[in-house]
C-alpha cells in the first residue's frame, strides 16, 4: 500500500531522513518507533505530502505522492500528533468540510459520522465550536473526520497521546477492522507496549536511518520491544 | 537569589517588551530592527505633528477671543479629555490580551511571585503602551500652550507630571470594563461580530469628526469654557489637570494621589480574585445537545470558500484590518443619501467650486478602486493557516481550489460593497450606463488583481509559526509589502488617467484602464498558478 524508496529529507545541512526504504502492505498495522528527533514525523509528513522531500519516491497504491498527489491523497487519512484544527468551526462543520474535500456523498457521510461519533462519544458536542474542545476531544474529532471518508490507509503520528483509555481501545479496534477489510495502518508511537501488542510489523529509526524492520515477532525475538529499542539506540 | 525588587523589575521589563511587541527590536536581524524602529519613529512624528497642528489651530483661534488668557488652559484640558477617552477605548480591547490572556500568565502564577506583583507589572506594561500615545498628543500641546500662555515653572512641572499621570485612570477603567466584558461575553458566540460592529461605529464617528473638522474646530474654540465644564463634570481628573497646568502644587499632588491610589486599590482587589477570574474567563462551554441531522454536500471549492469565510469572520482583527476602508466608504455613501449631508455633499461642493465636473467620474472610480484594493484579504490568508496548514496539505484538494477559495473571500466581501457605492453614485450624479459599468468593472477587477497579488506576496513571505494573530495581520512583512502593492495597483490605474484626461477622451482612458487590469490579471494569475503553487508545496510550519 505504501512504498517508500530511498527517502531522504534534509533541513539545511542536517539530514533528517537518510535513504529510508519501507514497504507497508495491505493488512499491516505497522509501528514506527524512534527516539525524539529520529525522523519519524518527518517521514510521516513526507509520505502524506505535508512537506516536500529531497530524494526518493513515495507511492501510495502505486500512485506517486509527488506526481499525482490528489489521487494519492484520496487513499489515506492523516492525523498529526497534535492536530490543530480550525477553532472557529463547529465539530460537525469540520467533518463536513473534510467530507466535501474527499467528495463523500450525503448518505455515506451520514452513516460514517453517526458510527464514529457514537463510538467516540462525541455526537452530542459536534455542534459546539472546536475552540471549546479539550485536547482529547480535538484528537477524537480529528480521528472521526479521518474515518468519515472511509480511507484504505490510516497514517497517524502518535495517535494515542491525549486519548482516554476507552477512546484508545476504540481506535485499536478500528485499526483491526480496517486491516481486516484489506486496508493498512502506519503509525508512530513512543508507547512501546502498544506497538508490541498491536503491530504485526515494526520499523525502528535512529538518527534518520532505519536500523531494524520486519515482523514484530522477528524484531523482538525473545526480548521485549523496549529492550531491543534501548539496545539499538545505544549502539 | 533574586529578591522581590529585582523580580518586579524583570516582570516589568518583560511586560513592556510584550506589550510593545518589542521582540523584533531584540532580534539578530539589524536591518529589520532599524526598519521597525524607523517605522515607529515615523508614526510618532506623524502623530506628534498632527497634535502640533491641531493644538496650534485651537490656540491661535482662542487667543483672538476677548477672554483669551482665561480660556487658553481649557484647550489642553480638551486634548487631555480626548486622549483619556482614546486610551480608555483602546484599553478595553488591549487589556484582555495584555493582562488576563497573556501566554506567560499561567507560568507566572505558578512561580513564587505575588499575584499583586504579577498584575501590577502587567498593568505597567499596558500603561507604558498608553503613555506613548499620551506623550505623542500632549507634549506638542504643552509646547504650544507655553508659547501662548504666560510661563510658570510650577505650571510646567504640573503639565509634565500630568502627562505621565494621565494614562493611569483611563487604563484602569478600560481594564475593569475589559474584565467585565470578558466574563459577560464568554458564552456569547457572536462577540466577534459585536466587536466588529462596535469598531465600525467608532471609526464612523471618528471619520465624521474629520469630515467636519473645520466645523468641529470652530465649535470647540467658540465653546471652550462650556466644553471644559462638561468634561470636568464627566471626568473629574480634567479639573485636576486644569489646576495642575495653571500652577497649583496642591492640585498636582491631589492629581497624583487620585490617579495612583485607585489603581493600587483595584489591582490589589483584582489580585485576590485573579485565579478565580482566569478560571472563569477560560472556562469553555461545550454544549452537549447536538443531534445529527441530514448532512448536505458541497463542492470542494464551495467547502473551502465556506471554511475561509468562517475563518475570516472569526477574527475581528482580520476584518478590521482589511475591509474597514470599503465599509466606511459604503457607510459614508449611504449616510450621505439619507442625511443629505456627509462626504458626497462635500464632494459636490468641491466640484462646483473648482469646476472639475469632467474629472469627477475618475475621482469617484479612483476612490472606490483604492478602497477596494486595500480591502483585499489575501495578504494574510496563507500565514493565518499557521499550524493548521497540514489539513490542506494532506487533503486531496489542489492548490488552485485553495487559492481560489482565498481570493473568493476578498471578492465576496468587496463586490457587494463596490456595487452599493456604484449604485449610490450613479443615482446621485446621474451617470450613464457605460460610466456605471466602468465604475463597477474597474474597482472589481482591481480588487481581483489585488487579491491575487496579496496571495503571491504571502506565498513568498509566509509566517506560519505565529502565536498571536496580530503578528500575522498587523506586523508581518507580507502585510506591509502587500499594502504597498495594493496602492501601486490603484495608482497604476489612477495616475495615467488624471495625467491624460485633458488630452484623451475619458471613455478611452477608462477602457485603457480596464484593459490594463485585464492584462495584469492574466499575468498575475499565471504567476500564482506556477510560482505560487511551487511555493505552497514547499511551505512548512517553520516558514
Amino acid at each position: 500500500m505504501i512504498e517508500i524508496k530511498s527517502l531522504t529529507k534534509k533541513y539545511g545541512k542536517k539530514i533528517a531522513v537518510d535513504n529510508l526504504s519501507l514497504n507497508i502492505e495491505a493488512g499491516d498495522i505497522y509501528g514506527f518507533i524512534g527516539h525524539n528527533g529520529a525522523g519519524k514525523t518527518t517521514t510521516i509528513k513526507s509520505i502524506t505530502g505535508v512537506i516536500p522531500f529531497d530524494e526518493g519516491e513515495i507511492l501510495i497504491d502505486g500512485i506517486s505522492i509527488v506526481k499525482d498527489s490528489i489521487a494519492a491523497k484520496k487513499l489515506f487519512a492523516y492525523i498529526p500528533d497534535s492536530p490543530d484544527l480550525y477553532p472557529s468551526m463547529t465539530g460537525i462543520k469540520f467533518i463536513n468540510f473534510i467530507c466535501d474535500i474527499y467528495e463523500i456523498g450525503s448518505k455515506e457521510r451520514q452513516e460514517n459520522i453517526k458510527k464514529y461519533s457514537d463510538l467516540f462519544e462525541m455526537t452530542s458536542v459536534l455542534g459546539s465550536p472546536i475552540s471549546s474542545y479539550s485536547h482529547g476531544m480535538k484528537q477524537k474529532l480529528a480521528i472521526i473526520s479521518a474515518l468519515s471518508h472511509d480511507p484504505k490507509l490510516l497514517i497517524l503520528d502518535e495517535p494515542f497521546v491525549g486519548l482516554d483509555p476507552k477512546a484508545s481501545y476504540t481506535l485499536k479496534e478500528i485499526m483491526h477492522e480496517l486491516c481486516n477489510k484489506g486496508g493498512a495502518v502506519f503509525f508512530s508511537t513512543h508507547v512501546l507496549e502498544v506497538a508490541e501488542k498491536l503491530c504485526n510489523k515494526i520499523a525502528i529509526i535512529k538518527n534518520g536511518k532505519l536500523v531494524r524492520t520486519g515482523a514484530t515477532s522477528e524484531v523482538i525475538g525473545d526480548n521485549s520491544l523496549e529492550h531491543i529499542f534501548l539496545e539499538l539506540i545505544k549502539e | 537569589m533574586i529578591d522581590m525588587k529585582n523580580k518586579a523589575i524583570i516582570l516589568v521589563k518583560n511586560a513592556i517588551r510584550t506589550a510593545l511587541t518589542n521582540a523584533k527590536f531584540t532580534g539578530e536581524n539589524t536591518k529589520k530592527k532599524y526598519l521597525f524602529i524607523g517605522l515607529y519613529i515615523f508614526l510618532v512624528i506623524y502623530m506628534g505633528g498632527f497634535s502640533f497642528a491641531m493644538s496650534f489651530l485651537m490656540f491661535d483661534t482662542v487667543r483672538e477671543q476677548a477672554s483669551a488668557e482665561a480660556l487658553l488652559p481649557f484647550i489642553p484640558v480638551i486634548m487631555f479629555f480626548v486622549t483619556s477617552v482614546f486610551i480608555f477605548a483602546t484599553s478595553i480591547f488591549s487589556a484582555s490580551g495584555v493582562l488576563f490572556n497573556a501566554k506567560d500568565l499561567e507560568m507566572q502564577l505558578a512561580m513564587p511571585i505575588s499575584h499583586f506583583s504579577i498584575l501590577s507589572c502587567k498593568f505597567m506594561g499596558l500603561y507604558f503602551m498608553n503613555l506613548i500615545f499620551s506623550l505623542m498628543i500632549l507634549i506638542p500641546n504643552c509646547i504650544i500652550y507655553f508659547v501662548y500662555a504666560p510661563f510658570n515653572a510650577v505650571a510646567l512641572i504640573g503639565y509634565i507630571v500630568a502627562i505621565f499621570i494621565a494614562p493611569f485612570l483611563p487604563t484602569l477603567l478600560g481594564s475593569i470594563l475589559s474584565a467585565i466584558m470578558t466574563i459577560a461575553l464568554r458564552k456569547f458566540r457572536m462577540k466577534n461580530i459585536l466587536i466588529i460592529l462596535a469598531s465600525i461605529a467608532f471609526f464612523v464617528v471618528y471619520m465624521q469628526f474629520f469630515m467636519n473638522i473645520q466645523n468641529s474646530m470652530q465649535y470647540i474654540t467658540q465653546n471652550t469654557e462650556a466644553l471644559f465644564n462638561s468634561f470636568s463634570s464627566i471626568y473629574f481628573p480634567s479639573l485636576f489637570f486644569y489646576k495642575s497646568i495653571t500652577g497649583s502644587l496642591v492640585h498636582i499632588l491631589l492629581y497624583i494621589a487620585t490617579s495612583l491610589i485607585p489603581v493600587i486599590i483595584v489591582i490589589r482587589i483584582m489580585a485576590i480574585y485573579l485565579s478565580k477570574f482566569i478560571a472563569a474567563a477560560n472556562q469553555s462551554f461545550v454544549k452537549s445537545n447536538y443531534k445529527l441531522t441530514e448532512q448536505k454536500t458541497s463542492t470542494k471549492i464551495k467547502a473551502a470558500t465556506k471554511k475561509e469565510l468562517t475563518q475570516y469572520f472569526s477574527s475581528a482583527l482580520y476584518v478590521l484590518n482589511t475591509a474597514i476602508m470599503l465599509i466606511l466608504l459604503t457607510v459614508g455613501s449611504i449616510y450621505s443619501i439619507i442625511s443629505k449631508s456627509g462626504f458626497i455633499n462635500i464632494l459636490t461642493q468641491i466640484i462646483e467650486e473648482n469646476d472639475i465636473s469632467e474629472m469627477f467620474l475618475m475621482v469617484l472610480i479612483s476612490a472606490i478602486t483604492i478602497t477596494a484594493c486595500m480591502s483585499s484579504t489575501t495578504a494574510h490568508s496563507i500565514s493565518i493557516e499557521g499550524s493548521r496548514l497540514w489539513i490542506y496539505k494532506s487533503a486531496p484538494i489542489d492548490e488552485k481550489n485553495i487559492f481560489n477559495a482565498k481570493i473568493n473571500v476578498s471578492m465576496i466581501i468587496g463586490l457587494p460593497l463596490i456595487f452599493i457605492n456604484v449604485v449610490i453614485f450613479t443615482f446621485v450624479f446621474d451617470f450613464s450606463v457605460l460610466n456605471m459599468l466602468f465604475m463597477i468593472f474597474i474597482p472589481s477587477m482591481a480588487l481581483y488583481v489585488a487579491a491575487i497579488t496579496g496571495l503571491i506576496v504571502n506565498l513568498a513571505m509566509p509566517k506560519l509559526n505565529w502565536t498571536n494573530e496580530a503578528m500575522v495581520i498587523k506586523q508581518s512583512k507580507s502585510a506591509l509589502v502587500s499594502m504597498l502593492c495594493y496602492i501601486s495597483i490603484a495608482l497604476l490605474i489612477i495616475i495615467p488617467g488624471f495625467l491624460l484626461f485633458k488630452i484623451i477622451d475619458q471613455t478611452i482612458i477608462l477602457s485603457g484602464a480596464s484593459l490594463l487590469l485585464v492584462v495584469l490579471f492574466i499575468i498575475l494569475r499565471k504567476v500564482l498558478f506556477t510560482y505560487g503553487i511551487n511555493k505552497f508545496n514547499t511551505l512548512t510550519i517553520d516558514s
